[in-house]
């Protein structure tokens, strides 16, 4: 047997290894528990392939230093935790308004505040859709695994890129610590997307925000390629001045939201479990999916009608899944690290149609299979 | 790397090592989760459970070894706890089955929990101090008596798995580390082994 590609690797460090070999050169950070460990390998991984590693004063400035060096044409990604990603929030609205493609990384702990460091969560489900202010899109993503970690991360710039906008990958305490079993897969088998870039300035003037489609997506040139670029965070016409002209905010903003809307099928990913015939089905994402997988193995071997779903992508938030259920399907147990962040989200999607219950815990431990299962047991 | 001695375990096994920050509690489950999912074709997680400490305060490495693939990454009902300080026992022993198998740092633990059959003593911190010179290598003759009574791991695996992670100039002492826990759970073998 060939054990050449098998390893042993934690999920920080599958991240880390994903976004090299998705083509990320250069990295800010200001490392944090339970991120650490990214910015640790990618800190002398990264100049070994000609990239670029900077440990910043802080996250603010880690995700000003992503945001500048992604305008140059490079791929580039950030990686911290609750603290962190809360002092990002202003950068990244800017980053999905500007559409200056990104991967930030967050792996949840306790909150709020420093909360626990070592201890896991999932509760900024809704600060990464809402954490900077205003209406912009976001796409966010949540590995319940290493070898998902992996591949998500790759996905990650692969949608940044394509879309020209902040991604968000968001994992946990436990996947990012998580050590597993893993075959790395053939790198020079991976499908990468690389942005769209006018190659040499044309004779006229150069729209860098044109697009011809309502959902489409610019093709800005890098900087220092010979454009006139003029990248603001002021709302913008096709041509990145400041614009308050009503018909030009309307179509800019609603082309943001267009661009991830209509590919909302494509962005969306997610694994299904036995959810033929399921009566009851368990829903979650990052660690607490594996509790819930558990729970279906072995419920099924006792013959209980009961299903899962992964939900890999939480934003756009992927509601065609619970509209689509199986006929069999009565109701929806949701389990998540929070006080019900998804579940909201789930209620919202089914309407009244379907049951849906919470199953929360906040005790910055992993919600157990036994705790689902003795959950589920009881009448709902 | 499967030689005679070693089984590929059918079903789950969950492992519990745990001592205080600074006994290579954590570099010592990766080694052993390593071992399983690289040479013995298992599938294998390891889960790292720490405070904020450097040095001291309780540090776990759960650890799963699988013949089919994990869905649940963390312990429940433990077959075999590694207690390297009696703060680890305390707190681990209490969630063995009473045909768990405890391996026990009487170094550093006094106290053991009554109930158990299945009980492997010997002075790891001691001995690696007085063979190696070093307490720091208890963890590896404690994985190598580990592998002998559980026959989960073959312990030449588990050398091998060790060079990859240590420097050169103390891999010998580890190896050597590893043949001390060999060499007594043999001299002390008392018929446990994995069902």
């Amino acid at each position: 047997m060939n054990n050449d590609n098998i390893q042993l690797m934690q999920g920080n460090r599958a991240c880390a290894e994903a976004a090299l070999a998705a083509g990320m050169r250069f990295f800010a950070g200001y490392p944090i528990t339970p991120s650490s460990e990214i910015a640790d390998f990618l800190s002398s991984a990264l100049p070994a392939v000609g990239g670029n590693f900077i440990q910043m004063e802080d996250e603010i400035a880690s995700m000003g230093a992503i945001i500048g060096a992604s305008l140059t044409g490079i791929k580039t990604m950030t990686a911290t935790s609750g603290p962190g990603f809360t002092l990002m929030q202003e950068l990244i609205g800017f980053a999905a308004l500007c559409e200056i493609p990104c991967v930030i990384v967050n792996v949840q702990r306790g909150g709020p505040s420093t909360g626990l460091p070592t201890s896991p969560a999932q509760a900024d489900v809704m600060q990464c859709k809402w954490g900077s202010h205003g209406d912009y899109p976001m796409v966010v993503l949540s590995p319940s695994s290493v070898r998902e970690t992996f591949d998500l991360t790759i996905h990650a710039f692969n949608i940044a890129e394509e879309l020209r906008t902040p991604v968000i990958l968001l994992s946990d305490e436990i996947v990012g610590h998580l050590y597993e079993r893993i075959r790395i897969p053939d790198i020079s088998n991976l499908s990468l997307i690389d942005r769209k870039r006018p190659t040499k300035p044309p004779p006229g003037r150069y729209e860098i925000y044109h697009t011809s489609e309502p959902d489409g997506i610019p093709c800005i040139p890098d900087i220092g390629t010979g454009f006139h670029c003029h990248i603001t965070g002021l709302i913008h016409g096709k041509d990145g001045f400041p614009t308050r002209d009503p018909d030009k905010v309307r179509d800019l903003l609603k082309r943001l939201h267009g661009k991830i809307d209509s590919r909302k099928r494509r962005i969306c990913l997610m694994e299904k479990r036995e959810m033929e015939d399921a009566r009851i089905v368990l829903c979650s994402f990052g660690a607490t999916a594996r509790s819930c997988f558990q729970v279906v193995r072995e419920g099924r071997l006792e013959g209980l009608k009961i299903g899962g779903i992964n939900l890999k992508t939480l934003w756009p938030f992927p509601d065609f899944v619970f509209q689509e259920l199986p006929k069999s399907v009565e109701t929806v147990v949701v389990c998540e690290m929070n006080q019900g962040q998804v579940a909201g989200l789930v209620r919202q999607a089914t309407g009244n149609r379907l049951k849906v219950v919470g199953i929360n815990k906040c005790s910055g431990t992993i919600i157990t299979p036994g705790e689902i299962r003795s959950a589920i047991d009881r009448p709902i | 790397m499967n030689d005679a001695n070693t089984q590929i375990p059918q079903g789950r096994f969950e492992i519990v090592v745990s001592g205080s920050g600074g006994q290579g509690i954590i570099l010592g489950g990766k080694l052993l989760a390593e071992t399983a999912a690289v040479y013995q074709g298992c599938q294998a997680a390891m889960v790292p459970c720490y405070g904020p400490e450097v040095r001291g305060g309780v540090s776990t490495a759960e650890i799963i070894i699988d013949s089919d693939p994990i869905d649940y990454p963390r312990i429940t009902r433990p077959n075999i706890l590694i207690a390297m300080s009696q703060e680890a026992m305390d707190r681990y022993a209490p969630m063995l089955g009473p045909d768990g198998l405890i391996i026990v740092n009487t170094t550093l633990v006094e106290d053991i929990p009554e109930p158990f059959e299945h009980v492997f003593k010997a002075p790891f911190t001691e001995m690696a101090v007085k063979m190696m010179k070093t307490p720091v290598v208890a963890n590896m003759i404690a994985l190598g008596a580990l592998a002998t009574l559980s026959r989960l791991i073959a312990p030449e695996a588990l050398k091998l798995t060790l060079e990859k992670h240590v420097p050169s100039k103390v891999l010998d002492i580890d190896c050597m580390a590893v043949d001390q826990g060999v060499k007594i759970a043999c001299k002390a073998y008392f018929g446990w082994q994995v069902s």
